[in-house]
């Protein structure tokens, strides 16, 4: 039988070396200011903010696998608990949940119970349209897009706005086929 | 639904209590978001000199916020107002919660008088970074000399804080120093504003009441505290 992957990403953060969230928080806290003084447009941070994330996505999911120990998932179902379960304990020391999944298993809601990002946040009224966390939505579909899975992410509800947590929504487009075989001895 | 109910809803930011500051998150998260800060900045910038004051602002902005966190949460809402008190606790306490361990040393620049000298072997943002040779003296200590500007400005003591790398025999990493030269005034303090009162009792602190009462009053309390001593030193001219 296959060994099984971690279904919680408990031990892997006890073992990672950590830093305070509160450093996290703040100098993200300067990103997001530095962001909207530069661009003006609360979309064009937004759009910023998703790229960042993206080029952190694309080299935290080597991290990821180097670390974790996860197997290859199953389907798409058992991606998102991963993701949940291990990648946002491991690198944020939260954990989250999965639910809201359609009929056929491709699109479902990651929900964050506790968010270190936003400590200290709140939005001030010419910024209603920022998805402050935004961030973390690029970090999402840039590591899922480096084991061939196009996600579309969307913020469904932010407490920063209002709502009663933080929901994001993770729709799986497409999966590229990997191409074997892999051409290393070239 | 799962997760409501969970997260408790304030109307107000400053409704919540104060975090006990013992949340982590991993190293990893942290550099590749300072990383990305760093990336960012590089990209609208032309030379070196202007990415590093684009990091130190971003530096600045953290630390005003730490001065004001620590001094609400771990002092009791007092604040330095000494020139060698805020120096060592920006090299002991602001390190700690910040870094999670005390500087390596705080010295007195030996040619100047108001010069003096915070020592990192390894500065946790440098951990990960590697300065390309066409890049010069680039160093991304740049965002921690802003964040020690940021407590020293907002305590009162303005300061000209750069960082620099100062190479160590028998190490191939060099050592980051971050210098602090304190603006003119500062040799001679004229008058020791003694720190804010009181306003709640320390341990009302984390109390919906007195966070709120506490973090609206006193920085309003400091700017009058201040208003007050440049008139008293009109009066004094």
């Amino acid at each position: 039988m296959a060994p099984v992957g971690p279904r919680s990403g408990d031990a892997i953060f006890a073992n990672v070396e950590r830093v305070n969230a509160e450093l996290f928080t703040l100098t993200y806290g300067a990103t997001v200011r530095q962001l909207l003084t530069d661009l003006e447009e609360v979309e064009e941070v937004n759009k910023q903010l998703d790229q960042m994330g993206y080029n952190i996505g694309i080299r935290l999911i080597d991290e990821f696998l180097a670390k974790s120990n996860v197997t290859r998932c199953v389907d798409f179902r058992e991606t998102a608990e991963v993701i949940a379960k291990v990648g946002f304990k491991m690198f944020l020391g939260v954990t989250a949940t999965v639910s809201n999944w359609d009929a056929d298993g491709t699109c479902c809601s990651i929900i964050l119970e506790d968010n270190p990002l936003v400590d200290f946040v709140e939005l001030p009224d010419t910024c209603q349209g920022l998805y402050y966390c935004n961030i973390l939505s690029g970090v999402i579909r840039g590591a899922l897009e480096m084991v061939s899975m196009k996600t579309e992410v969307t913020w469904i509800r932010d407490v920063l706005r209002g709502d009663d947590a933080y929901e994001l929504q993770v729709k799986l487009l497409k999966q590229v086929p990997e191409e074997y075989p892999y051409k290393d001895d070239e | 639904m799962i997760g409501v109910g969970k997260i408790k809803q304030y109307s107000n930011v400053l409704d919540k209590p104060l975090s006990k500051g013992k949340q982590e998150v991993s190293l990893s998260a942290f550099a590749f978001l300072f990383s990305e800060l760093v990336q960012y900045n590089q990209t609208q910038v032309d030379n070196i000199a202007e990415l590093e004051r684009r990091l130190e602002d971003a530096g600045y902005a953290v630390g005003a916020r730490v001065l004001e966190l620590l001094c609400h949460r771990d002092k009791g809402n007092r604040r330095e107002t000494r020139l060698l008190g805020i120096l060592s606790f920006v090299h002991s306490t602001v390190w700690k919660v910040l870094f999670g361990k005390v500087a390596d040393s705080l010295e007195k620049g030996t040619e100047h008088e108001d010069e003096y000298m915070i020592s990192e072997k390894e500065l946790l943002v440098n951990r990960f970074i590697s300065i390309p040779k066409d890049m010069g003296t680039f160093n991304c200590g740049a965002f921690v000399a802003g964040i020690v500007r940021g407590v020293l400005d907002s305590a009162g003591f303005p300061a000209v804080v750069t960082a620099h790398f100062v190479p160590v025999e028998g190490q191939q990493r060099p050592r980051t120093t971050i210098l602090i030269k304190f603006a003119e005034e500062q040799k001679y303090p004229s008058i020791f504003l003694t720190s804010l009162p009181c306003l709640n009792p320390p341990q009302k602190l984390g109390t919906t009441e007195g966070s709120k009462a506490g973090l609206i009053l006193a920085p309003k309390l400091s700017y009058l505290i201040r208003l007050n001593v440049s008139q008293q030193n009109d009066e004094a001219v």
